[in-house]
């Protein structure tokens, strides 16, 4: 991750809440473990950043996804004018075989889904393909569909992708992020994580209570809203864009 | 004042001014009383200020031992050092403050392991780079994936040390304790029971 100031380390964000809760500095190597879980917790949830990596497509029309995989924001190829090219999701692709050599062969049928055979259905058919008649949505090209399935670590391709590489956008696993750095506007909520946990399962007494618990809890949450509402902010000229492209022509009636 | 100076306050005020020639207990007899004492002081120092603020304490009990040098054992991959004196039982984080690699001029701070959490820590995330230890009496392991021969450590602990001739390490209000408890230890000592044969007891 690039040396900016908007990054801090956690172990920093460790050190501020050991000052802030006058705690001995040999806490630290309990409360690191506890931290990661929070930096897990708000990387996966409000602060994660996306990654882009360029992929080979093997002959079995399938994508290895990288080790440091997470969640998946959006497959694509590329144009000749450096746009990307968004594959949709096709829910129905089938899952069989899904890392065999043969993946493609294996998963041919010998239904004619082009004719109308009776225990097909469609929700509009304009005798070749399924489409919209009325309300045409504004959207870029897609360029073949996809499916994930990331229990064996791949990305299917429908059998007619042509293309040899694809881009995928995803969002990478905290724990790849070495040096543990997140964005400062986090401290709080990582201070806040860190009070509530640290006295969460330790008996009551002077550190604990049940009412102590609850509330550092409500705490946290209260920070992780905070820092929600400064990281995913929705900045007018955005807001204008999504309403721009959510305009469709609609026949009236 | 050093370790000395308090050894010779206490054997005269049990002597009632200056102790006479082989009067008893001796100095370094004292020298050991009064670690125990101080070790006593430590822990109520801790226990008051629980009472009255946030747990500490007193700066003045802490010491340093430097340039404790470290062998590796073969058996386990960990490395062993051992410190002049074992830390205090005052709760964790306040016997051993701090340990620190030394080395080339810098120090890299050490992870400290809770003694019963030792066989947890290998198995939770850890800092990237760190190097973790723990004691075992005045025994230290230190847990490493680099190799750490040739390098030593040193340690900020609450520990007594020191010969007659070093500062007596405990501050000045803790002093009066440390007499008491030691002046308690030998007034109306148990009188030697010479009519035991050892065969009845009583």
């Amino acid at each position: 991750m690039k040396d900016l100031q908007k990054y801090s380390t956690l172990d920093t964000m460790v050190y501020e809440y050991i000052n802030q809760a006058n705690l001995p500095s040999a806490a630290f190597g309990r409360l690191w473990p506890i931290a990661v879980r929070g930096f897990k917790d708000l990387f996966r949830t409000t602060v994660g950043e996306l990654v882009t990596r360029r992929l080979t497509v093997l002959p079995n029309k399938i994508v290895q996804l990288p080790a440091d995989f997470d969640s998946l924001s959006k497959v694509g190829v590329l144009n000749q004018a450096g746009q990307l090219l968004y594959m949709v999701e096709d829910r129905n692709l089938s899952t069989y075989a899904a890392v065999d050599d043969n993946r493609v062969a294996l998963n041919v049928g010998s239904v004619d889904a082009t004719s109308n055979y009776e225990n097909v259905f469609r929700n509009y058919y304009n005798g070749d393909a399924p489409m919209h008649l009325f309300g045409v949505p504004y959207g870029t090209q897609f360029v073949g569909s996809y499916k994930l399935k990331a229990d064996e670590g791949v990305i299917l391709l429908s059998s007619d992708t042509t293309a040899s590489e694809v881009f995928i956008e995803y969002k990478c696993n905290p724990v790849a992020n070495s040096d543990f750095k997140i964005q400062d506007d986090a401290t709080d909520a990582i201070i806040a994580w860190l009070a509530w946990k640290d006295v969460a399962h330790v008996a009551p007494g002077r550190r604990s209570s049940p009412t102590i618990v609850a509330q550092r809890r409500r705490d946290y949450f209260l920070e992780k809203k905070r820092l929600s509402s400064r990281v995913n902010a929705a900045p007018v000229h955005l807001l204008a864009e999504i309403i721009l492209r959510g305009n469709t022509l609609a026949a009236k009636f | 004042m050093t370790n000395k100076q308090l050894a010779e306050l206490i054997q005269r005020r049990l002597a009632g001014g200056d102790p006479p020639v082989g009067f008893s207990p001796k100095i370094e007899e004292l020298l050991l009383w009064t670690r125990i004492g101080i070790a006593a002081a430590a822990m109520k120092n801790y226990s008051d200020t629980a009472n009255i603020d946030v747990e500490n304490i007193g700066d003045a009990f802490y010491v340093t031992f430097k340039n404790i040098a470290l062998l590796r054992d073969d058996s386990s991959g960990n490395y062993e050092g051992t410190v002049p004196a074992a830390p205090y039982g005052v709760p964790f984080g306040h016997d051993v403050a701090s340990g620190y690699l030394e080395g080339d001029g810098k120090l890299a701070p050490m992870v400290r392991v809770n003694q019963k959490q030792v066989d947890v820590f290998r198995k939770l995330p850890q800092p990237p780079n760190s190097v973790f230890f723990w004691f075992e009496g005045s025994k230290v392991v230190v847990v490493s994936e680099v190799p750490l021969t040739g390098r030593s450590v040193r340690f900020r602990m609450a520990a007594s040390g020191g010969g007659l001739n070093d500062t007596v390490n405990c501050p000045d209000d803790a002093i009066p304790f440390v007499i008491d408890y030691i002046e308690r230890k030998f007034i109306n000592p148990m009188p030697e029971d010479l009519s035991n044969d050892g065969n009845n007891k009583r």
